[in-house]
């Protein structure tokens, strides 16, 4: 009986005007998206390569050991999943002084799409416009009560209906893994390998849970309701708030709910800090001098270098509890946008693409591994050239071109189902909730 | 027609949808100046810290951020010009900190306004034809003395005042605790009303789209989901894809490789003048300022032509969309767009040029109205009102050779 429902649905739907517009606009939209982000993705390529060679030459001829760490600088690719994904930007200099004339403004206000804008913004309209009435327009036309008075269970009409308007709310989705896959395999240059097709494909099942739970939530709104009106009325308000508010709201209630200290107060501390060690510094100084001490002598000694240690254990320490404050607040606005499943679905798709938040820690730790590798190797050249050269001072060229390079290496693929697992789990359970509230009001549902 | 925009009145109004609608608007309206209000104490409070400190250039927020965020994170923040005369942030903006708001743009009026409030206009104005087709009333109104013209404009009003209501009654609401809260001046009194009629001239497109598409549908349902596409790609798809055509028309280096090619100017001349005259004396590296100087200025001038090519490609694009173009009005009002960003970088970098000479520059002061009402925007306004008209016109000219049995 079950397939009967499914077939009636899914032909129903597929002969219709609204499946048919939907299904156009869906497919051109995304092939826009695909094919611009391409190109953008290519001109990012373009401009790292750039850089790095820009550096290698430079290095080549300028380097030396005084002011080689403010020209040798990791690089970051552009992650190989941008064409479909854009990434969570890592900032290596965010507790640095970061120059502010060169950014781009359209990059910090404006929202560029991705495949992930287009299947939450469009995609969940799409199965809205497609299931809204599935229940609401058999109860107008007087079917619904037609349908309960022959044999058919209502939980197999209800399971019949959904899976029948989630099949064909998935048709434009199926369509478009045909038009991305083959966009993606004839640009041989961007050379995609076995983990970004994984991702790709993981994505896409996602993003049918994630479809599946406003296919299901339209259609128990459409069991609620008396007319189809009124059903996707209700449903447009559910969406604004789901993919508009919720999300939009939470970092800004974290806010309020757990401040940080902002980013001047933390100087300022640093900077009282940095008062009282010169002030026991001087003060311990003078009991050397007045012994007859050297400069360097009482550095020798140690207590100096003990006290100055002391302040920065400090210092760090105020650091280190403002990025766990940061952090905290962070994952408070992570999990009150959760409340709604399209951040959850965002979230989703973007650690399973290898550009989530989990993306930050990672980048970060590669960073820091690369620069205790890059000290290690400068302290030992320079002694090295202080051995072969008496005459060599800080300025004098070194050749570091056996030195180690920032390579990126891109998180394996446990790792992003690893980080994309709460928030898949968490669509799953809406999508459980809703088939069981529709289960529930059907068998509720007076037929009269 | 005086007695059948109030009916139309009263129909739209004793309706659970406007009921519903109007309970939203007040909540979100609400919310929103609640959340973006302490957005605004948090960045004022930053500015008390940082305006006395010495050598901090410390700009203050913005009262108006409160309905308009735009790039007001970083424009109203604290500067500092290093002793490698870099201007560097002084305090870290909100968006590198909590990543989550980069993902998501912040709910202040400006995005209630366009993408809320121009949905609900659709909402209202779906089935304001098209309804009384599937009723039979159309028929029956058009077979009486009552003129098309008449039913079409009585339709427009009744539908503008019910929309009106409230979002005036909510805009009043929190202009009211703005008022209480923040001492506001003439001018900035005179930005709000802007604000407000050219929301009202956003909103009116929408719903003469809505109406115009109800003329042309024989069923609501049919209107709606046409109405909910157009809508999705005027406020949706154009402006995200405005960016995204930008960057392969008209692409700009990214912001790394401009800092790394600054950083090996400042580097190569320090090495190359060490190894030319031997140490790093104060003349010498007074050579290496002036000669880096003039380097950094060709930098600036190439970021600058690149940069407004690809704001104009992307500007362009965007205002195919009316959203668009309201956009950019609303920014240009509340100072804190992509002009008033400009205007901040390059007033930094006068200042910068001052220090160096030993004297000191004005206080940084948000463009006045006079300067934002320039023909660029007076013609931005003149196209949305022309684009109505044209609509307005237009649906006029479909509804009056409209065939009557065929209604």
């Amino acid at each position: 009986m079950i397939r009967d429902i499914l077939k009636k649905e899914l032909l129903e739907n597929i002969f219709g005007f609204r499946f048919v517009f939907s299904f156009l606009i869906f497919t051109s939209i995304i092939f826009l998206v695909v094919f611009l982000r391409l190109e953008q993705y290519q001109k990012d390529l373009d401009d790292w390569k750039t850089r790095v060679n820009s550096q290698e030459e430079f290095l080549k001829k300028y380097a030396h050991y005084r002011r080689i760490s403010a020209v040798a600088m990791p690089h970051l690719p552009p992650s190989k999943m941008e064409p479909i994904v854009s990434e969570i930007p890592v900032d290596l200099t965010k507790f640095r002084p970061v120059e502010t004339l060169f950014d781009n403004p359209i990059k910090i206000m404006g929202k560029e799409a991705d495949l992930i804008f287009v299947f939450f913004v469009i995609g969940s309209l799409v199965v809205i416009v497609l299931s809204y009435d599935s229940f609401s327009r058999e109860k107008e036309m007087g079917t619904i009560s037609l349908l309960f008075s022959n044999s058919i269970r209502r939980s197999t009409f209800t399971i019949g209906k959904i899976f029948g308007t989630f099949v064909t709310s998935s048709l434009p989705l199926l369509n478009s893994i045909l038009i991305i896959s083959i966009l993606i395999a004839v640009r041989k240059d961007i050379g995609w390998r076995f983990l970004e097709w994984t991702s790709f494909f993981s994505i896409i099942v996602i993003t049918f849970f994630y479809l599946l739970v406003f296919s299901v939530l339209s259609n128990a709104i459409s069991i609620l309701t008396k007319n189809s009106i009124t059903s996707i009325l209700t449903l447009l308000f559910i969406w604004i708030f789901f993919n508009l508010i919720i999300p939009n709201f939470s970092p800004f209630i974290s806010e309020i709910l757990f401040k940080t200290p902002t980013s001047s107060q933390i100087n300022k501390l640093i900077e009282k800090i940095d008062e009282e060690r010169d002030k026991e510094l001087k003060k311990e100084f003078k009991k050397y001098v007045s012994e007859g001490y050297t400069d360097a002598q009482a550095w020798k000694m140690g207590d100096l270098e003990k006290i100055n240690q002391k302040y920065l254990e400090k210092i760090y320490k105020i650091q280190r509890d403002f990025e766990i404050k940061v952090k905290v607040q962070l994952f408070l606005s992570k999990n009150l946008s959760c409340i709604s499943p399209t951040a959850s679905f965002i979230y989703a798709t973007k650690e399973l693409s290898g550009a989530g938040f989990s993306r930050i820690n990672w980048v970060q730790n590669q960073f820091q591994s690369w620069k205790e590798t890059a000290l290690d190797y400068l302290e030992k050249k320079k002694e090295e050239m202080m051995r072969n050269n008496p005459n060599y001072t800080f300025d004098d060229f070194i050749d570091v071109s056996d030195g180690p390079r920032f390579f990126y290496k891109e998180q394996i693929f446990s790792d992003r189902i690893k980080n994309a697992l709460p928030y898949i789990l968490l669509i799953l359970f809406y999508a459980v909730v809703f088939f069981y509230l529709s289960l529930i009001l059907i068998n509720r549902a007076d037929v009269r | 027609m005086k007695v059948f925009i109030k009916y139309e009145i009263l129909k739209n109004i004793y309706t659970f949808k406007f009921l519903l609608i109007f309970i939203i608007l007040i909540i979100l309206f609400l919310s929103s100046f609640y959340t973006m209000f302490k957005d605004y104490n948090e960045r004022n409070k930053k500015y008390i810290e940082e305006k006395d400190k010495p050598e901090t250039i410390a700009i203050p927020t913005y009262p108006l951020s409160i309905f308009v965020k735009g790039l007001e994170e970083e424009i109203s923040s604290s500067f500092i010009i290093d002793q490698d005369l870099r201007i560097i942030w002084k305090t870290i903006p909100i968006e590198k900190l909590n990543l989550i708001f980069s993902i998501f743009p912040a709910p202040d009026l400006l995005f209630i306004v366009k993408i809320i409030l121009s949905l609900i206009v659709l909402l209202f104005s779906f089935d304001s034809v098209s309804g009384e087709k599937e009723n039979g009333t159309l028929q029956m109104i058009l077979s009486n003395s009552f003129s098309r013209t008449n039913f079409l404009l009585g339709k427009f009003f009744a539908l503008y005042i019910t929309i009106s209501i409230p979002f005036l009654y909510s805009f009043l609401m929190i202009l009211t605790i703005l008022a209480i809260l923040i001492p506001l001046d003439t001018e900035m009194f005179i930005r709000i009303i802007l604000f407000f009629l050219i929301s009202e001239l956003y909103l009116i497109f929408f719903l003469i789209v809505g109406m115009s598409v109800s003329i042309l549908s024989k069923r609501s349902f049919t209107s709606l989901i046409i109405l909910l596409f157009i809508w999705t790609t005027l406020v949706f798809v154009i402006p995200t894809f405005a960016s995204l055509a930008s960057d392969a028309l008209s692409p700009l280096p990214s912001e790394s490789y401009y800092r790394q090619a600054k950083q090996q100017h400042w580097v190569k001349l320090i090495f190359l003048s060490i190894h030319q005259y031997g140490n790093d004396s104060f003349e010498n590296i007074q050579n290496v300022i002036e000669k880096s100087k003039k380097d950094e200025e060709e930098l600036w001038k190439d970021y600058q032509l690149k940069l407004h090519k690809h704001l104009s490609v992307s500007e362009k694009i965007s205002k195919i969309s009316p959203a668009g173009i309201f956009q950019d009005l609303i920014l240009s009002i509340s100072s804190t767009g992509f002009d008033e960003y400009d205007r901040l970088k390059r007033w930094l970098i006068l200042l910068k040029d001052l220090k160096e000479e030993g004297t000191q520059g004005s206080e940084f002061s948000r463009s006045s109205i006079e300067t934002i009402i320039n023909v660029d925007f007076v013609l931005n306004v003149f196209f949305i009102i022309a684009l109505n008209s044209f609509l307005l016109l237009l649906s006029f000219i479909l509804f009056s050779r409209a065939d009557v049995r065929k209604l």
